[in-house]
């Protein structure tokens, strides 16, 4: 027997059965479009929410910590949205109250939930929250329950994040205010220890050692000054003459007698001759013209011709003021050689005090830098504390709020009236398969000879008129059950369901 | 002749003078028929004067429409090849190979039984038609004998109802079975009615004594080939009764009908014949070896 033939026969030993086979499709597509129209409708409510929840902190410890993942802050509020308190919440605020009667259906009820509410993230900080529900005025309460624990629950994360960053800093404060003293008294220590070799504040930023040694220079130049000064005086000493030699009054005249002169003359610039004043003066000039001065004067001069020299006694009295000056500049030169010489063992004796000083100093200014900066921070937390409580920033913002679904998204009714079709056809098919290949009875010659008896052979039956009317009432029957698929699609049994109830 | 006996009011007679056609084709089968007959109804004369069972001395040839109506396949015209008739040719020529056989009893050979798993399988047409196709193809006398006999069978179908037949047969062992069989339109073939259907509540035959019946007339007609169409093997006993005296037995097998297993259980109850053979009727599915799936071959007739 040929693949065709064979064929052949199980098609027309399943044909024998078409009317089994399309009994089964029609149960199987009543009985599936039946359970498909029964289904119950699914709404989707959606909102969409913007959420900044990293700004606080982001904003308070930037450059001090380090950067604490905000999209991990994020995903714990997604997290803690969904926890049993709150799930808990969700349906005490909704008619899902009112479908639990016992503790184990609001456990499965929030399992449930928990399961079905889902919260997308969509961009870093865009979120979509989603719930299902066959009634749709739930399905939008649902979702708007949880905007508002959500939106409530940033609002708490953010207090206690302005707390948790209030208590950080302080916490920083302390812990700095704590090393800055004592790196303070390290350092005092320390510059207590090697005042001397120390740079201070005080002699402008030099150590003692250094300004010793400046001063040393110093005094030593000096000394070599004086003494250059001392010798050049001794020079001049020794080369000035001890007398001097006059040569007469050298433009004598009584002075008095001169300004009487000049006082008459400028008296009569003013005066008339006749003044009293005129003739005083005149009397004065003319009583000094012929008075004893004149003759003092000359007796006067005459001894002074052969005098000491008042250079050299003028020179001699600087000696001696260098003399001392050498003197002094010469002890204090000793006692600073002395005091360098000391400064400079004990520096030897502590050669890395200088780098110990750079570190501690170091360390200081780190330290003081922080703690300033923190204490800056501290003053801006205050200030955005009091912002936020003040205006009441939001950082969240509901984008799209969740609506009143009018469609049902779920169940695809085409496309389950369409499965329960092809099932049905496809149940069908294998029925009539399944029958036919149950059945024993003889389709053709082939399986008859199969007994192990002679066959005579067969005869045909013509076609007859009843044959044809029996396929007609088969594809009639056939044709119906499409018809009956068209009409489930086009929603037909739901409007007459109406119709009448 | 005929006009008298039509007068006397013969039940069956009457019903055979209603239907169209019938007279001129049963006078001329009859006319043919007559003349072997009188060789073999010769030795038991004294069955003549028996008042008993209304007397066949007027023998009228079942027609051809009759015969028709019976279910026998007439070709649509004398050009063209009809499938079942090349079908059943097929048939005929080998059921006819097994009463040609050199059997251990040539009588027996030559008694053909139809039987069949269930009642409705086809076994009249399939009897009447061979009968028919034997005694058409070849100088063969062909007697088909109804040993079925209910309503519906073959001696209603030709309205033999009331005619003495094979129940007669039997009840009365020394009756002339020449007078029963009855002529047709066909050449050589005989019809042997059941059988009247008795008024007196007398039981049905028992099957031995039937085939015993059979078996006598086998041997009154040496040269005849006696069609037996029997009762369905699973509804009586008749068959297992006429299996030993068959020379083959063709079980007629409905297509798309008789389940494997009821096909078996009949083969159980005939297997005291020697010569089990099935044949399928009504074959709906066509395939590539099948017979005759190729179509017409060509224009000559199949005879």
């Amino acid at each position: 027997m040929s693949t065709m033939a064979k064929v052949q026969r199980q098609a027309a030993a399943g044909l024998r059965h078409r009317w089994a086979a399309l009994s089964v499709a029609w149960l199987v597509c009543g009985a599936g479009w039946f359970g498909v129209q029964l289904m119950p409708s699914q709404y989707e409510s959606s909102a969409r929410i913007y959420a900044d929840a990293d700004a606080i902190l982001s904003l308070l410890l930037r450059g001090i910590a380090v950067d604490s993942s905000p999209a991990g802050q994020v995903e714990i509020l997604q997290r803690t949205l969904l926890s049993r308190p709150n799930l808990e919440k969700v349906v005490a605020r909704t008619d899902l109250e009112t479908r639990v009667s016992d503790a184990a259906e609001r456990d499965a009820l929030i399992t449930r939930l928990a399961r079905e509410i889902r919260i997308t993230t969509q961009t870093r900080n865009l979120f979509t929250i989603d719930y299902r529900d066959y009634n749709p005025r739930v399905a939008r309460d649902v979702v708007q329950a949880a905007l508002t624990l959500f939106i409530e629950a940033a609002m708490t994360t953010d207090r206690q994040q302005m707390e948790s960053a209030r208590t950080f800093v302080a916490q920083q404060i302390a812990s700095y205010e704590a090393q800055l003293r004592q790196a303070e008294q390290r350092r005092a220590e320390f510059q207590a220890r090697f005042l001397d070799i120390l740079p201070s504040e005080a002699l402008g930023g030099v150590s003692r050692l250094e300004a010793a040694r400046a001063r040393q220079v110093e005094l030593e130049g000096e000394l070599l000054d004086a003494r250059m000064r001392r010798d050049i005086t001794q020079q001049q000493i020794d080369a000035a003459p001890t007398t001097l030699a006059t040569e007469g009054g050298g433009g004598g005249g009584n002075p008095r007698l001169a300004e009487a002169e000049r006082a008459l003359r400028e008296l009569r610039l003013r005066l008339t001759d006749q003044h009293p004043d005129v003739v005083a003066a005149r009397g004065q000039l003319s009583l000094l013209q012929s008075g004893p001065g004149r003759a003092s004067d000359a007796v006067r001069s005459a001894p002074r011709t052969a005098r000491s020299n008042p250079l050299l006694e003028a020179l001699r009295v600087r000696l001696v003021d260098v003399n001392a000056q050498i003197g002094s500049l010469e002890r204090q030169a000793a006692a600073g050689r002395a005091e360098v010489e000391r400064l400079d063992a004990i520096a030897r004796s502590a050669p890395e005090v200088q780098a110990q000083a750079l570190n501690l100093n170091r360390d200081y200014a780190v330290l003081r830098r922080n703690y300033e900066e923190l204490l800056n921070r501290r003053e801006s937390i205050q200030i955005a504390g009091a912002a936020r409580t003040n205006s009441d920033r939001v950082r969240l913002e509901v984008v799209d709020p969740p609506g009143l679904p009018i469609r049902p998204i779920a169940p695809n009714r085409m496309l389950l009236f369409s499965a329960v079709l092809v099932a049905g056809i496809g149940a069908g098919v294998l029925a009539a398969l399944a029958l036919a290949r149950l059945d024993g009875t003889f389709y053709a010659v082939h399986d008859l000879r199969a007994l192990g008896l002679p066959v005579l052979g067969a005869i045909s039956l013509p076609p007859g008129p009843g044959r044809r009317g029996a396929a007609l009432g088969f594809a009639a029957c056939t044709g119906l059950l499409f018809v009956g698929y068209g009409a489930v699609l086009s929603g037909l049994p739901a409007r007459l369901v109406r119709l009448f109830v | 002749m005929t006009q008298g006996q039509a007068a006397r009011g013969h039940l069956v007679e009457r019903a055979m003078g209603r239907m169209p056609g019938f007279e001129k084709d049963g006078v001329a089968g009859a006319a043919q028929e007559n003349e072997p007959a009188p060789p073999i109804s010769a030795a038991p004369s004294p069955v003549l004067e028996r008042p008993k069972p209304a007397a066949p001395t007027t023998r009228r040839a079942i027609d051809l429409g009759l015969l028709h109506a019976a279910g026998l396949v007439m070709p649509p015209d004398k050009t063209r090849r009809n499938r079942v008739l090349e079908e059943l040719a097929m048939v005929r020529q080998q059921v006819l190979r097994g009463v040609d056989s050199a059997a251990p009893d040539p009588r027996r050979a030559r008694i053909v039984l139809i039987a069949s798993a269930l009642p409705l399988e086809g076994k009249s047409f399939i009897a009447l038609n061979l009968a028919a196709s034997m005694a058409r193809s070849g100088a063969r006398h062909v007697v088909l004998i109804d040993a079925d006999g209910r309503s519906g069978s073959m001696t209603d179908l030709l309205g033999t109802g009331g005619m003495p037949g094979l129940r007669d047969l039997v009840t009365e062992p020394d009756w002339l079975p020449a007078q029963m069989l009855l002529p047709t339109a066909i050449d050589r073939l005989r019809f042997l009615p059941h059988g009247k259907a008795d008024a007196t509540g007398q039981a049905p035959p028992a099957g031995s004594t039937m085939a015993a019946a059979i078996e006598r007339l086998a041997t009154s007609r040496p040269d005849h080939v006696l069609v037996i169409d029997s009762p369905p093997c699973l509804s009586t006993s008749d068959c297992s009764a006429l299996a030993p005296v068959a020379g083959q037995v063709v079980l007629v097998v409905d297509a798309e009908r008789t389940l494997r297993n009821e096909v078996e259980a009949a083969l159980d109850v005939l297997e005291a014949c020697p010569v089990l053979q099935l044949l399928l009727n009504r074959l709906r599915l066509t395939v590539n070896d099948t017979f005759g799936a190729r179509g017409d071959y060509g224009a000559a007739n199949a005879d």
